[in-house]
C-alpha cells in the first residue's frame, strides 16, 4: 500500500494548522509545532522550517509504504538509484533522485487515508515526464488521467492521495489539492476564516486559488467532469 | 473584483459574467486544443474583437 503524504516545510506551522482545519482536513494527532499530519485523501504533513531557511515554503513529494523492501527492490530493478538511510525520528527512509536532481522519499508506516473530499495532489514539474512517471510507477502509484498533449499525467495511490506530473521547467514541486465537493462553498469557508480565496474557470475545470501562510498560491482543482483533451487511463 | 499579478507581471482583475454552458464548453475545449490558458484565450478573443469593431462599424 502506498499513501501520498506531501511535506510542507514552513516557518509558520500554526497558520498552516489553521488553514488545514478550515480546508476540512483532520489532524491525525494534536498538531505539534515541529511536525503535524492532517488527513484528507492522503495526508498533508506540516514540518517546521526556520524563517529564511532554504526549506521554508518548500513542498516535498513524500510517500508512505507498508512494504519498504519491496519498493526498494522494484525501484532498483527498474534501474533507479536508491539511497537507504535510517534517520532517528523517521526510521528507514528511501531517497530516489531523478536525473534532474529532484528527490522523492518513501518511508514506512503507510496507513490508509482515502475517500475524503479533499485529496493531496503535489505537482512535480519536469521537462520530460518519462523518467518521473517511471519512478512513480515503480514505487506503486497508478496512472489515472493524462492529457492528450502529454503535458499532464496524474497518479493514484491505493492508500490515498494523488501525485501529478506537469510539463514545465525548473524541476520544482508545488502543493496542490483536488476537491470533490463544491468549490464555491469551500471558498466561502476560507474567506470567512480570513483566507484569500477566489474561484476561476480554467480550460480543464474550475480552480480555487488561495494564498498560503508562506505567501505562495495554493491551487485547489475541482475533480474533472469533462475529459476533453484528456484520457482516463486507470 | 479580485486583483492579482499575472505571470507576465501585468495586473489582472477577475471578471465574472454569465454565458450559455455550451459556449463555455466550446471555449474551454478551444483553449485545450490550442494549448492556451483559458484566461489568455478569452483575453485575446476579446481584444481582437474590440480592436476590429471600430473598422466594422464604419
Amino acid at each position: 500500500m502506498i499513501t501520498v503524504q506531501p511535506i510542507r516545510f514552513t516557518a509558520r506551522p500554526s497558520a498552516w494548522h489553521r488553514l488545514a482545519k478550515v480546508l476540512g482536513l483532520v489532524p491525525a494527532f494534536p498538531p505539534q509545532p515541529e511536525w503535524s499530519e492532517f488527513d484528507g485523501d492522503g495526508i498533508l504533513a506540516i514540518h517546521h522550517a526556520g524563517a529564511g531557511s532554504a526549506d521554508a515554503g518548500r513542498t516535498a513529494v513524500h510517500l508512505l509504504s507498508d512494504d519498504l523492501d519491496n519498493v526498494e527492490f522494484t525501484l532498483v530493478t527498474a534501474g533507479f538509484e536508491v539511497e537507504r538511510t535510517v534517520p532517528e525520528d523517521i526510521g528507514p527512509l528511501l531517497t530516489v533522485t531523478a536525473s534532474t536532481g529532484q528527490t522523492i522519499t518513501v518511508s514506512g508506516g503507510a496507513r490508509r487515508v482515502a475517500g475524503a473530499a479533499l485529496a493531496m495532489l503535489p505537482l512535480w514539474y519536469a521537462d520530460d515526464l518519462t523518467e518521473p512517471r517511471a519512478i512513480l510507477e515503480a514505487i506503486g502509484l497508478r496512472p489515472r488521467i493524462a492529457s492528450d498533449a502529454g503535458t499532464w499525467i496524474d497518479f493514484t495511490a491505493d492508500g490515498g492521495g494523488l501525485v501529478a506530473l506537469h510539463h514545465g521547467t525548473g524541476g520544482r514541486v508545488e502543493l496542490s489539492l483536488e476537491y470533490r465537493g463544491d468549490l464555491d462553498t469551500l471558498a466561502e469557508r476560507l474567506t470567512a476564516a480570513g483566507f484569500d480565496a477566489s474561484v476561476t474557470d480554467e480550460a480543464y475545470n474550475r480552480t480555487l486559488r488561495s494564498i498560503t501562510p508562506d505567501g505562495d498560491e495554493l491551487w485547489i482543482n475541482q475533480v474533472m467532469d469533462d475529459l476533453y483533451g484528456y484520457t482516463r487511463i486507470g | 473584483m479580485a486583483s492579482r499579478l499575472a505571470s507576465d507581471g501585468g495586473s489582472k482583475v477577475q471578471f465574472n459574467i454569465y454565458l450559455p454552458p455550451a459556449l463555455v464548453r466550446r471555449i474551454k475545449h478551444r483553449a485545450i486544443d490550442e494549448g492556451s490558458s483559458l484566461s489568455a484565450l478569452v483575453e485575446r478573443v476579446l481584444a481582437d474583437y474590440l480592436n476590429a469593431a471600430p473598422e466594422a462599424g464604419r
